[in-house]
Protein backbone atom coordinates (compact mmCIF):
# COMPACT_ATOMS: atom_id res chain seq x y z
CA UNK A 1 0.00 0.00 0.00
CA UNK A 2 1.27 3.39 -0.94
CA UNK A 3 0.66 6.05 1.69
CA UNK A 4 2.56 9.25 1.78
CA UNK A 5 3.15 11.04 5.02
CA UNK A 6 0.78 13.80 3.91
CA UNK A 7 -1.96 11.26 3.13
CA UNK A 8 -1.41 9.47 6.46
CA UNK A 9 -1.94 12.66 8.40
CA UNK A 10 -4.92 13.66 6.24
CA UNK A 11 -6.76 10.34 6.59
CA UNK A 12 -5.92 10.03 10.26
CA UNK A 13 -7.03 13.59 10.98
CA UNK A 14 -10.35 13.13 9.20
CA UNK A 15 -11.07 9.91 11.05
CA UNK A 16 -10.21 11.46 14.37
CA UNK A 17 -12.46 14.45 13.66
CA UNK A 18 -15.29 12.13 12.59
CA UNK A 19 -14.94 10.05 15.74
CA UNK A 20 -15.10 13.13 17.93
CA UNK A 21 -18.24 14.40 16.16
CA UNK A 22 -20.04 11.04 16.40
CA UNK A 23 -18.98 10.63 20.00
CA UNK A 24 -20.20 14.01 21.15
CA UNK A 25 -23.42 13.63 19.15
CA UNK A 26 -24.42 10.69 21.33
CA UNK A 27 -24.29 11.66 24.99
CA UNK A 28 -25.02 8.07 25.93
CA UNK A 29 -21.68 7.07 24.47
CA UNK A 30 -19.98 9.68 26.61
CA UNK A 31 -21.82 8.41 29.66
CA UNK A 32 -20.42 4.99 29.01
CA UNK A 33 -16.97 6.44 29.48
CA UNK A 34 -17.63 8.07 32.85
CA UNK A 35 -17.74 5.20 35.30
CA UNK A 36 -21.25 3.83 35.92
CA UNK A 37 -19.93 2.51 39.22
CA UNK A 38 -20.08 5.99 40.72
CA UNK A 39 -23.82 5.99 40.17
CA UNK A 40 -24.31 2.53 41.60
CA UNK A 41 -22.39 3.34 44.77
CA UNK A 42 -25.01 5.91 45.79
CA UNK A 43 -26.71 3.10 47.70
CA UNK A 44 -23.84 1.14 49.18
CA UNK A 45 -24.57 -2.39 50.26
CA UNK A 46 -23.86 -3.21 53.92
CA UNK A 47 -20.59 -4.92 53.19
CA UNK A 48 -17.11 -4.04 54.35
CA UNK A 49 -15.01 -2.17 51.86
CA UNK A 50 -12.29 -3.94 49.94
CA UNK A 51 -9.85 -3.07 52.67
CA UNK A 52 -12.02 -4.66 55.34
CA UNK A 53 -13.22 -1.52 57.10
CA UNK A 54 -16.37 -2.03 59.11
CA UNK A 55 -17.00 1.26 60.88
CA UNK A 56 -19.67 3.47 59.38
CA UNK A 57 -21.08 6.86 60.31
CA UNK A 58 -24.63 7.74 59.32
CA UNK A 59 -26.13 11.21 59.20
CA UNK A 60 -29.91 11.44 58.94
CA UNK A 61 -30.71 14.78 57.30
CA UNK A 62 -34.43 14.26 57.90
CA UNK A 63 -33.88 14.26 61.66
CA UNK A 64 -31.34 17.07 62.11
CA UNK A 65 -32.79 20.13 63.86
CA UNK A 66 -29.69 22.29 63.52
CA UNK A 67 -29.08 22.78 67.24
CA UNK A 68 -25.31 22.64 66.79
CA UNK A 69 -24.70 20.59 69.94
CA UNK A 70 -22.54 18.22 67.89
CA UNK A 71 -20.25 21.06 66.84
CA UNK A 72 -19.86 22.21 70.44
CA UNK A 73 -19.28 18.70 71.81
CA UNK A 74 -16.67 18.04 69.11
CA UNK A 75 -14.73 21.17 70.02
CA UNK A 76 -14.83 20.45 73.76
CA UNK A 77 -14.03 16.76 73.45
CA UNK A 78 -11.17 17.22 71.02
CA UNK A 79 -9.78 20.57 72.15
CA UNK A 80 -10.46 22.19 68.78
CA UNK A 81 -9.92 25.99 68.65
CA UNK A 82 -13.23 27.69 69.43
CA UNK A 83 -12.99 30.24 66.58
CA UNK A 84 -15.65 29.54 63.95
CA UNK A 85 -13.17 28.86 61.13
CA UNK A 86 -11.67 25.76 62.76
CA UNK A 87 -14.02 22.80 62.70
CA UNK A 88 -13.82 19.05 62.64
CA UNK A 89 -17.56 18.96 62.12
CA UNK A 90 -20.05 21.65 61.20
CA UNK A 91 -23.71 22.04 60.25
CA UNK A 92 -24.84 23.60 56.99
CA UNK A 93 -28.29 24.98 56.34
CA UNK A 94 -29.70 24.44 52.87
CA UNK A 95 -32.55 26.67 51.70
CA UNK A 96 -34.11 25.90 48.32
CA UNK A 97 -36.37 28.68 47.08
CA UNK A 98 -39.32 28.43 44.71
CA UNK A 99 -37.01 29.94 42.07
CA UNK A 100 -34.83 26.85 42.54
CA UNK A 101 -32.05 28.90 44.04
CA UNK A 102 -29.98 26.90 46.50
CA UNK A 103 -28.71 28.95 49.44
CA UNK A 104 -26.21 27.41 51.83
CA UNK A 105 -24.90 28.92 55.02
CA UNK A 106 -23.29 27.83 58.25
CA UNK A 107 -23.11 30.76 60.68
CA UNK A 108 -20.31 30.07 63.20
CA UNK A 109 -20.25 26.54 61.76
CA UNK A 110 -23.65 26.06 63.41
CA UNK A 111 -22.23 25.90 66.94
CA UNK A 112 -24.83 28.37 68.31
CA UNK A 113 -27.71 26.90 66.36
CA UNK A 114 -29.56 28.82 63.68
CA UNK A 115 -32.06 30.76 65.76
CA UNK A 116 -30.39 34.15 66.25
CA UNK A 117 -32.14 36.99 64.42
CA UNK A 118 -29.17 37.94 62.28
CA UNK A 119 -29.00 34.40 60.92
CA UNK A 120 -32.59 34.53 59.69
CA UNK A 121 -33.13 38.05 58.40
CA UNK A 122 -32.23 37.26 54.81
CA UNK A 123 -34.65 34.31 54.69
CA UNK A 124 -37.70 36.20 56.02
CA UNK A 125 -39.05 37.36 52.66
CA UNK A 126 -38.02 34.36 50.62
CA UNK A 127 -40.40 31.88 49.06
CA UNK A 128 -38.90 28.77 50.58
CA UNK A 129 -39.71 25.51 48.85
CA UNK A 130 -37.76 23.39 51.27
CA UNK A 131 -35.02 23.71 53.79
CA UNK A 132 -32.97 21.32 55.88
CA UNK A 133 -29.73 20.96 57.79
CA UNK A 134 -26.74 18.95 56.61
CA UNK A 135 -24.15 18.07 59.25
CA UNK A 136 -20.73 17.54 57.73
CA UNK A 137 -17.55 15.84 58.91
CA UNK A 138 -14.60 13.91 57.51
CA UNK A 139 -15.94 11.08 55.35
CA UNK A 140 -12.99 8.81 56.21
CA UNK A 141 -12.88 7.78 52.56
CA UNK A 142 -11.73 4.33 51.64
CA UNK A 143 -9.80 5.97 48.81
CA UNK A 144 -8.77 9.18 50.53
CA UNK A 145 -7.38 11.85 48.19
CA UNK A 146 -5.75 13.59 51.17
CA UNK A 147 -3.45 10.72 52.13
CA UNK A 148 -1.30 10.19 49.02
CA UNK A 149 -0.61 13.93 48.60
CA UNK A 150 1.17 14.22 51.94
CA UNK A 151 4.86 14.76 51.14
CA UNK A 152 6.02 13.39 54.49
CA UNK A 153 3.53 10.55 54.98
CA UNK A 154 2.10 12.17 58.10
CA UNK A 155 -1.52 11.33 57.32
CA UNK A 156 -2.63 7.76 56.98
CA UNK A 157 -5.48 5.31 57.36
CA UNK A 158 -5.48 3.08 60.42
CA UNK A 159 -6.21 -0.58 59.88
CA UNK A 160 -9.86 0.13 60.73
CA UNK A 161 -9.99 2.79 58.02
CA UNK A 162 -9.92 5.91 60.20
CA UNK A 163 -7.92 8.71 58.58
CA UNK A 164 -5.56 10.28 61.13
CA UNK A 165 -2.80 12.89 61.12
CA UNK A 166 0.52 12.24 62.83
CA UNK A 167 1.11 15.56 64.56
CA UNK A 168 4.80 14.83 65.04
CA UNK A 169 5.23 14.22 61.32
CA UNK A 170 3.00 16.94 59.86
CA UNK A 171 4.96 19.90 58.48
CA UNK A 172 1.85 22.05 57.96
CA UNK A 173 2.16 22.34 54.18
CA UNK A 174 -1.63 22.07 53.76
CA UNK A 175 -1.55 19.95 50.59
CA UNK A 176 -4.09 17.63 52.21
CA UNK A 177 -6.33 20.57 53.11
CA UNK A 178 -6.53 21.38 49.41
CA UNK A 179 -6.85 17.77 48.32
CA UNK A 180 -9.90 17.03 50.49
CA UNK A 181 -13.02 17.40 48.32
CA UNK A 182 -15.16 17.96 51.43
CA UNK A 183 -13.25 20.72 53.19
CA UNK A 184 -12.85 18.52 56.24
CA UNK A 185 -9.29 19.54 57.13
CA UNK A 186 -7.79 22.72 58.56
CA UNK A 187 -4.52 23.96 59.97
CA UNK A 188 -4.56 24.16 63.76
CA UNK A 189 -3.36 27.73 64.42
CA UNK A 190 -1.70 26.81 67.72
CA UNK A 191 0.22 23.72 66.72
CA UNK A 192 0.69 24.61 63.03
CA UNK A 193 -0.27 21.08 62.06
CA UNK A 194 -3.30 19.85 60.16
CA UNK A 195 -6.25 18.73 62.21
CA UNK A 196 -9.38 16.83 61.23
CA UNK A 197 -12.16 14.62 62.53
CA UNK A 198 -10.83 11.37 64.02
CA UNK A 199 -14.30 9.91 64.58
CA UNK A 200 -13.19 10.43 68.20
CA UNK A 201 -10.64 7.64 67.80
CA UNK A 202 -9.97 7.72 71.57
CA UNK A 203 -13.65 7.02 72.22
CA UNK A 204 -14.53 4.50 69.54
CA UNK A 205 -11.52 2.36 70.43
CA UNK A 206 -12.97 2.21 73.98
CA UNK A 207 -16.43 1.28 72.72
CA UNK A 208 -17.92 4.74 73.22
CA UNK A 209 -19.66 6.63 70.40
CA UNK A 210 -18.01 9.79 69.00
CA UNK A 211 -18.87 12.86 71.10
CA UNK A 212 -21.14 14.33 68.39
CA UNK A 213 -23.14 11.11 68.29
CA UNK A 214 -23.39 11.05 72.09
CA UNK A 215 -24.89 14.53 72.35
CA UNK A 216 -27.15 14.55 69.27
CA UNK A 217 -30.65 15.03 70.77
CA UNK A 218 -32.57 13.55 67.85
CA UNK A 219 -30.41 10.62 66.77
CA UNK A 220 -29.43 12.27 63.49
CA UNK A 221 -25.89 10.95 63.91
CA UNK A 222 -25.28 7.22 64.25
CA UNK A 223 -21.97 5.38 64.48
CA UNK A 224 -21.39 1.66 64.48
CA UNK A 225 -19.94 -1.57 63.20
CA UNK A 226 -21.19 -3.36 60.10
CA UNK A 227 -20.10 -6.76 61.41
CA UNK A 228 -22.97 -6.67 63.87
CA UNK A 229 -26.15 -7.12 61.81
CA UNK A 230 -28.18 -5.74 64.73
CA UNK A 231 -26.17 -2.52 65.06
CA UNK A 232 -27.98 0.70 64.29
CA UNK A 233 -25.83 1.40 61.23
CA UNK A 234 -26.46 -2.06 59.76
CA UNK A 235 -30.20 -1.62 60.19
CA UNK A 236 -30.29 1.84 58.69
CA UNK A 237 -28.20 0.81 55.69
CA UNK A 238 -30.45 -2.21 55.17
CA UNK A 239 -33.74 -0.39 55.53
CA UNK A 240 -33.20 3.19 54.37
CA UNK A 241 -32.10 4.87 51.18
CA UNK A 242 -28.59 6.06 51.88
CA UNK A 243 -26.24 8.13 49.78
CA UNK A 244 -22.81 9.68 49.97
CA UNK A 245 -21.59 13.18 49.16
CA UNK A 246 -20.07 13.63 45.69
CA UNK A 247 -20.18 9.95 44.70
CA UNK A 248 -18.85 10.87 41.25
CA UNK A 249 -15.40 11.50 42.72
CA UNK A 250 -15.12 7.87 43.74
CA UNK A 251 -13.62 8.35 47.19
CA UNK A 252 -15.80 5.56 48.64
CA UNK A 253 -16.89 7.58 51.66
CA UNK A 254 -17.72 5.82 54.89
CA UNK A 255 -20.10 8.55 56.06
CA UNK A 256 -23.54 7.83 54.65
CA UNK A 257 -26.45 10.26 54.48
CA UNK A 258 -30.13 9.42 54.83
CA UNK A 259 -32.50 11.82 53.08
CA UNK A 260 -29.79 13.21 50.83
CA UNK A 261 -31.17 15.79 48.42
CA UNK A 262 -29.70 16.22 44.98
CA UNK A 263 -27.76 19.46 45.05
CA UNK A 264 -26.17 18.78 48.44
CA UNK A 265 -22.45 18.77 47.84
CA UNK B 1 11.12 5.96 -6.67
CA UNK B 2 12.39 2.43 -6.55
CA UNK B 3 10.99 -0.46 -4.52
CA UNK B 4 13.64 -0.24 -1.84
CA UNK B 5 13.06 3.38 -0.87
CA UNK B 6 9.29 2.65 -0.93
CA UNK B 7 9.79 -0.21 1.54
CA UNK B 8 11.89 1.91 3.82
CA UNK B 9 9.27 4.63 3.78
CA UNK B 10 6.53 2.17 4.80
CA UNK B 11 8.62 0.73 7.61
CA UNK B 12 9.22 4.28 8.78
CA UNK B 13 5.48 4.88 8.92
CA UNK B 14 4.84 1.69 10.88
CA UNK B 15 7.58 2.64 13.29
CA UNK B 16 6.12 6.12 13.71
CA UNK B 17 2.66 4.63 14.33
CA UNK B 18 3.97 2.17 16.89
CA UNK B 19 5.89 4.93 18.63
CA UNK B 20 2.76 7.10 18.73
CA UNK B 21 0.77 4.22 20.23
CA UNK B 22 3.45 3.61 22.82
CA UNK B 23 3.50 7.29 23.78
CA UNK B 24 -0.29 7.32 24.14
CA UNK B 25 -0.28 4.22 26.33
CA UNK B 26 2.47 5.66 28.50
CA UNK B 27 0.77 9.04 28.70
CA UNK B 28 -2.53 7.58 29.89
CA UNK B 29 -1.58 4.53 31.90
CA UNK B 30 1.56 5.62 33.70
CA UNK B 31 0.10 8.79 35.31
CA UNK B 32 -2.83 6.76 36.61
CA UNK B 33 -0.73 4.00 38.11
CA UNK B 34 2.44 5.75 39.13
CA UNK B 35 1.55 8.70 41.39
CA UNK B 36 -1.03 6.81 43.45
CA UNK B 37 0.30 3.36 44.27
CA UNK B 38 -2.23 1.35 46.23
CA UNK B 39 0.02 1.02 49.28
CA UNK B 40 0.02 4.78 49.73
CA UNK B 41 -3.75 4.83 50.00
CA UNK B 42 -3.50 2.16 52.64
CA UNK B 43 -0.94 3.30 55.12
CA UNK B 44 1.03 6.25 53.84
CA UNK B 45 4.80 6.13 53.70
CA UNK B 46 5.63 4.89 57.17
CA UNK B 47 3.28 2.14 58.34
CA UNK B 48 5.29 1.53 61.52
CA UNK B 49 5.10 5.10 62.73
CA UNK B 50 1.39 5.26 61.87
CA UNK B 51 0.57 2.26 64.08
CA UNK B 52 2.37 4.00 66.94
CA UNK B 53 0.61 7.27 66.21
CA UNK B 54 -2.81 5.60 66.14
CA UNK B 55 -2.04 4.41 69.67
CA UNK B 56 -1.30 8.00 70.69
CA UNK B 57 -4.65 9.15 69.32
CA UNK B 58 -6.42 6.25 71.02
CA UNK B 59 -4.91 7.13 74.41
CA UNK B 60 -6.28 10.69 74.53
CA UNK B 61 -8.54 11.35 77.54
CA UNK B 62 -12.30 11.42 77.04
CA UNK B 63 -14.40 14.34 78.27
CA UNK B 64 -17.92 13.24 77.45
CA UNK B 65 -18.66 10.18 79.60
CA UNK B 66 -21.22 7.48 78.98
CA UNK B 67 -24.46 9.00 80.31
CA UNK B 68 -25.47 5.80 82.15
CA UNK B 69 -22.87 6.77 84.75
CA UNK B 70 -24.99 9.79 85.75
CA UNK B 71 -27.56 7.42 87.25
CA UNK B 72 -25.21 6.42 90.05
CA UNK B 73 -25.70 9.75 91.81
CA UNK B 74 -28.72 11.36 90.18
CA UNK B 75 -31.32 8.57 90.38
CA UNK B 76 -34.23 11.00 90.86
CA UNK B 77 -33.74 13.05 87.70
CA UNK B 78 -32.42 10.06 85.79
CA UNK B 79 -35.54 8.03 86.55
CA UNK B 80 -37.82 10.84 85.39
CA UNK B 81 -35.76 11.58 82.29
CA UNK B 82 -35.52 7.91 81.31
CA UNK B 83 -39.27 7.67 80.71
CA UNK B 84 -39.73 11.07 79.11
CA UNK B 85 -39.75 12.33 75.56
CA UNK B 86 -36.34 13.81 76.22
CA UNK B 87 -34.85 10.38 76.89
CA UNK B 88 -33.24 10.48 73.42
CA UNK B 89 -31.09 13.34 74.67
CA UNK B 90 -27.95 12.47 76.56
CA UNK B 91 -27.47 14.29 79.89
CA UNK B 92 -24.27 15.90 78.62
CA UNK B 93 -26.05 17.32 75.60
CA UNK B 94 -27.47 20.07 77.85
CA UNK B 95 -25.31 19.79 80.97
CA UNK B 96 -21.95 19.68 79.19
CA UNK B 97 -19.06 17.20 79.35
CA UNK B 98 -19.03 15.22 82.60
CA UNK B 99 -15.51 13.86 83.01
CA UNK B 100 -14.18 16.80 85.06
CA UNK B 101 -17.36 16.68 87.16
CA UNK B 102 -16.79 13.00 87.82
CA UNK B 103 -13.11 13.21 88.61
CA UNK B 104 -12.70 16.55 90.37
CA UNK B 105 -16.30 17.34 91.25
CA UNK B 106 -16.24 20.41 89.00
CA UNK B 107 -19.74 21.86 88.89
CA UNK B 108 -21.74 21.59 85.69
CA UNK B 109 -23.37 24.87 84.73
CA UNK B 110 -26.77 24.49 83.10
CA UNK B 111 -28.15 27.25 80.92
CA UNK B 112 -31.87 27.59 81.65
CA UNK B 113 -32.48 30.60 79.43
CA UNK B 114 -35.20 30.69 76.77
CA UNK B 115 -32.46 30.89 74.14
CA UNK B 116 -30.96 27.65 75.41
CA UNK B 117 -34.28 25.81 74.88
CA UNK B 118 -34.79 27.73 71.66
CA UNK B 119 -31.64 26.28 70.14
CA UNK B 120 -33.76 23.18 69.56
CA UNK B 121 -37.35 24.40 69.88
CA UNK B 122 -37.47 27.89 68.34
CA UNK B 123 -39.46 27.86 65.13
CA UNK B 124 -37.33 27.53 62.01
CA UNK B 125 -38.36 26.63 58.46
CA UNK B 126 -35.36 24.32 58.18
CA UNK B 127 -36.37 22.00 61.02
CA UNK B 128 -38.24 18.73 60.38
CA UNK B 129 -41.99 19.35 60.17
CA UNK B 130 -43.05 17.11 63.07
CA UNK B 131 -40.49 18.46 65.50
CA UNK B 132 -41.99 20.46 68.44
CA UNK B 133 -41.29 24.12 67.69
CA UNK B 134 -42.63 27.32 69.12
CA UNK B 135 -42.54 30.98 68.16
CA UNK B 136 -40.56 32.32 71.11
CA UNK B 137 -41.74 35.89 70.55
CA UNK B 138 -45.41 34.89 70.84
CA UNK B 139 -45.17 32.17 73.48
CA UNK B 140 -44.84 32.28 77.25
CA UNK B 141 -44.49 36.02 77.64
CA UNK B 142 -40.70 35.80 77.94
CA UNK B 143 -40.90 33.64 81.08
CA UNK B 144 -38.18 31.02 81.46
CA UNK B 145 -39.39 27.85 79.69
CA UNK B 146 -38.46 25.78 82.72
CA UNK B 147 -40.99 27.58 84.93
CA UNK B 148 -43.73 25.60 83.14
CA UNK B 149 -41.94 22.81 81.29
CA UNK B 150 -39.83 20.29 83.19
CA UNK B 151 -36.80 19.77 80.95
CA UNK B 152 -36.37 16.20 82.26
CA UNK B 153 -39.95 15.27 81.42
CA UNK B 154 -41.30 17.91 79.06
CA UNK B 155 -45.01 18.12 78.27
CA UNK B 156 -46.73 20.28 75.75
CA UNK B 157 -50.39 21.27 75.72
CA UNK B 158 -52.74 22.48 78.43
CA UNK B 159 -53.26 21.72 82.10
CA UNK B 160 -52.89 19.15 83.54
CA UNK B 161 -50.13 18.27 81.07
CA UNK B 162 -48.39 21.46 82.05
CA UNK B 163 -48.17 21.23 85.83
CA UNK B 164 -49.28 24.43 87.57
CA UNK B 165 -47.06 24.53 90.57
CA UNK B 166 -45.98 28.12 90.28
CA UNK B 167 -45.02 30.47 93.02
CA UNK B 168 -46.70 33.82 93.51
CA UNK B 169 -48.91 35.94 91.35
CA UNK B 170 -46.73 37.33 88.60
CA UNK B 171 -45.73 33.90 87.23
CA UNK B 172 -49.40 33.03 86.63
CA UNK B 173 -50.07 36.32 84.93
CA UNK B 174 -47.34 35.61 82.39
CA UNK B 175 -49.82 33.32 80.66
CA UNK B 176 -53.14 34.30 82.22
CA UNK B 177 -52.76 38.07 82.17
CA UNK B 178 -55.08 40.26 80.14
CA UNK B 179 -55.08 39.11 76.52
CA UNK B 180 -53.50 35.76 77.42
CA UNK B 181 -54.90 32.23 77.56
CA UNK B 182 -57.95 32.14 79.90
CA UNK B 183 -57.19 35.69 81.04
CA UNK B 184 -57.67 36.77 84.63
CA UNK B 185 -61.29 38.00 85.07
CA UNK B 186 -61.66 41.73 85.73
CA UNK B 187 -63.35 41.10 89.10
CA UNK B 188 -60.10 39.50 90.30
CA UNK B 189 -58.37 42.87 90.30
CA UNK B 190 -59.21 43.27 93.96
CA UNK B 191 -57.48 39.98 94.86
CA UNK B 192 -54.20 40.27 96.68
CA UNK B 193 -50.74 39.49 95.38
CA UNK B 194 -50.67 36.08 97.09
CA UNK B 195 -50.49 32.93 95.07
CA UNK B 196 -53.37 32.16 92.72
CA UNK B 197 -53.02 28.53 93.75
CA UNK B 198 -54.66 29.19 97.11
CA UNK B 199 -58.02 29.11 95.27
CA UNK B 200 -57.12 27.48 91.92
CA UNK B 201 -55.79 24.01 92.59
CA UNK B 202 -53.08 22.52 90.37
Amino acid sequence: MKVSRRQFIKIGGKNLLGAIIIWSAFPSLLQGVSSPEAVRKVSPAPTPTQRGHYWRFIVDIRKCIGCGKCVKACKLENDVPLEPEYNRTWVERYVITENEEILVDSPNAGIDGFTADYMNIKYRNLDIRKSFFVPKLCNHCDKPPCVPVCPVGATYATKEGVILVDRKGCIGCRYCVQACPYGARFLDPRLKVVDKCTWCYHRITKGLPPACVEVCPVGARVFGDLRDPESAVSKIIREETVGILKPEIGCENKVYYVGLEEGVR
Amino acid sequence: MNAETENRKNRHLVRAGALLLAVLVVAFVVPRVMPVPAFLEDYGFYPKRSAENAQEWASLPIKYVDHSICRDCHQDNYGVWEKSRHSTISCESCHGPGQAHLEQGASLEIDTSRESCGVCHAQLPSRPKGFPQVDLAAHGNSAACVSCHNPHAPQIGKSPRIPHRLEGHSQCLLCHGEGGIKPIPSDHRAQGQDTCLSCHKK
